[in-house]
């Protein structure tokens, strides 16, 4: 009867810690970051930066003035510019890591071909003042329609807050495919949210 | 080789086995503790949490030296319109420092100087564009650092700020540094 | 036999069982090593304009060639040279990255004498981007090094991959582990060029 019971309590054993090896959520998910879901236009907060994202362009083409002179940057792919107002909630902060996650789970990191341009260097945020902030990204076509933007404090944000906007408001043709401008201009000032 | 419990082992046996599994109430606590110290520690020593409050026109000492918090005063020439958020001013926070001691690379080390506001809500410095430079002998807490001084000798700080209009009344300066957190000096408004 | 061992005194038989445990390891790192004393599979070789599949990247290596003149930023000294091997590069994985500066070697014989490579975006030169998934860009590797350094004939580049772990042994995170050499790139030196 003892070794048989011995037995029982064996494979109990084994089953029970397999059934919680298979269900448990994994370390990387337990730890990864806290999401703030929200929609373009609406206010969303995370732990440090408030935000909103009120517009999302298109182009072929980014221009932009530096060290006087013009540039044009060139792409196989399409230039997304999400334009944001950021303010910092508690205590002066930046932003190190804007991403534009396609519908496939894609993650478009904000473009570092810009080099030093001032306006595209992480934002300095202070409390009650509200900035406008463009991030550029390099994206492919079909990456857009039903794309996500997120934006984050630090890079790779443990058990912290991370922005994830739904991107649902650009300007389209009614086959759905988003309008490109032939070119971009990161000179011009922030443009005023017209749809 | 048996999974149950052995049959009635000895009595000492017994107790010491039930004294282990109450010795882990205390063993696994300690261990926490043990094991995440250096890291609750550098997280004190990042940030300012136990306020040292500083009377108006008093002076304290903090980093080895005598910090008294003179004033803040909203700039307004120099500034091109348009330039700055809607809203924001630009503020200059003054400082006049006596050097105790004089190893500051290492007793100022990460200075912070903030000013917070009635809701806790807290600035760090900024540069602002446009902005007039401080006199000769007026420095940063950080710049200070490099200029250096020698104990007695009486130095100014000035650090500048872009804060909104409406908490400029409101704000205070406060101190930290790596060697005196998690003590930080917070000054009341001169009068 | 074994009513033998266990009538034994206790701590001959902790040495029997010591000694079999140290024969086993021995026996099982005299196999690893004869394991990997077996000649490798042979490294497969591309060739212009063909592409692989190497890890994070896929690389279709496009030409390579030496020039004295400024060539994406970099400018050669007087007694040096640039060699310049021109690749697409595309992302394979699912976010951006900018991980390929050792997916190109060149041969050890040639590598010693070059200088660190420095990698351009042949579209407007832009130094070490971020290539972004699934978008193909056209890549220059510029090593400088001494004229007198540059070999004759065709070079054999080795392309280096790393395999993906979807969770590593340390923090269980996703990562590329265990560099390998994928395949080797065979390219003409095209000379007289610049």
């Amino acid at each position: 009867m003892r070794p048989l019971g011995n037995i029982l309590v064996v494979c109990l054993a084994v089953i029970v810690l397999y059934a919680m090896q298979q269900t448990k959520p994994h370390y990387e998910d337990l730890t990864g970051p806290i999401p703030a879901y929200g929609k373009m236009h609406e206010t969303v907060h995370t732990r440090l930066v408030d935000l909103r994202l009120d517009q999302v362009d298109f182009s072929r083409e980014l221009a932009f003035t530096q060290y006087g002179q013009r540039k044009t940057l060139t792409t196989s792919g399409l230039w997304a510019v999400a334009t944001t107002e950021l303010a910092a909630t508690t205590a002066s902060t930046t932003v190190a890591a804007a991403t534009w996650v396609g519908p496939t789970g894609l993650h478009y990191e904000k473009t570092d071909r810009i080099g030093t341009l001032s306006s595209q260097m992480p934002p300095m945020l202070d409390p009650g003042m509200p900035r406008k902030v463009r991030f550029v990204f390099e994206i492919l076509p079909d990456q857009v329609n039903g794309a996500t933007f997120t934006l984050s404090s630090r890079m790779a944000p443990r058990l912290d807050s991370e922005a994830r906007i739904a991107i649902d408001d650009f300007r389209k043709f009614n086959d759905g495919q988003p309008l490109i401008a032939d070119s971009y201009d990161l000179a011009k000032p922030v443009p005023v949210s017209g749809n | 080789m048996t999974l149950a419990l052995d049959e009635t082992p000895d009595l000492s046996e017994r107790r010491w086995r039930r004294r282990s599994l109450w010795a882990l109430m205390l063993l696994i606590p300690l261990a926490l503790f043990v094991v995440s110290y250096s890291d609750v520690k550098e997280m004190g020593k990042s940030n300012n949490v136990v306020p040292i409050d500083v009377a108006a026109g008093q002076s304290a000492r903090y980093g080895g030296s005598d910090w008294q918090f003179i004033e803040l005063r909203t700039v307004t020439e120099g500034l091109k319109p348009g330039a700055l958020p809607k809203n924001a001013v630009p503020v200059i926070a003054r400082f006049m420092v006596e050097i105790g001691d004089p190893d500051l690379k290492n007793l100022w080390l990460m200075c912070s100087i903030r000013l917070v506001d009635a809701t806790g809500r807290s600035w760090s410095p900024a540069s602002v564009p446009g902005l007039p430079r401080p006199a000769e002998g007026i420095e940063t807490c950080t710049s200070t650092i490099f200029a250096g001084g020698s104990q007695g000798m009486r130095r100014v700080v000035e650090e500048t700020y872009l804060v909104p209009a409406n908490v400029v009344g409101e704000l205070r300066p406060t101190i930290g540094m790596r060697s005196e957190r998690p003590y930080y000096l917070r000054f009341a408004r001169p009068q | 036999m074994w009513s033998y061992v266990r009538n034994l005194p206790s701590k001959a038989r902790a040495w029997i069982t010591a000694g079999l445990g140290t024969f086993a390891a021995l026996a099982v790192a005299v196999a690893l090593g004869v394991f990997e004393a077996q000649p490798q599979a042979a490294v497969s070789q591309i060739l212009p304009g063909q592409s692989l599949d190497a890890g994070k990247w896929r690389i279709k290596p496009l030409k390579v060639w030496v020039t004295d003149q400024k060539i994406h930023g970099l400018t050669p000294k007087a007694d040096q040279k640039a060699l310049v091997l021109e690749v697409e590069l595309m992302n394979r994985t699912t976010r951006s990255d900018k991980s390929y500066y050792s997916t190109v070697h060149l041969p050890p014989g040639i590598g010693a004498k070059a200088e660190k490579p420095m990698i351009y975006l042949v579209r407007d030169d832009a130094l070490m981007p971020a290539l972004q998934p699934g978008l193909p860009e056209k890549m220059a590797y510029v090593w400088l090094m001494p004229a007198t350094a540059i070999p004759e004939g065709r070079i054999d580049f080795s392309i280096e991959a790393e395999k993906f772990k979807q969770r590593d042994n340390l923090y269980g995170m996703p990562g590329w582990f265990n560099a390998y050499t994928a395949a080797k790139a065979s390219l003409a030196l095209a000379g007289g060029q610049g």
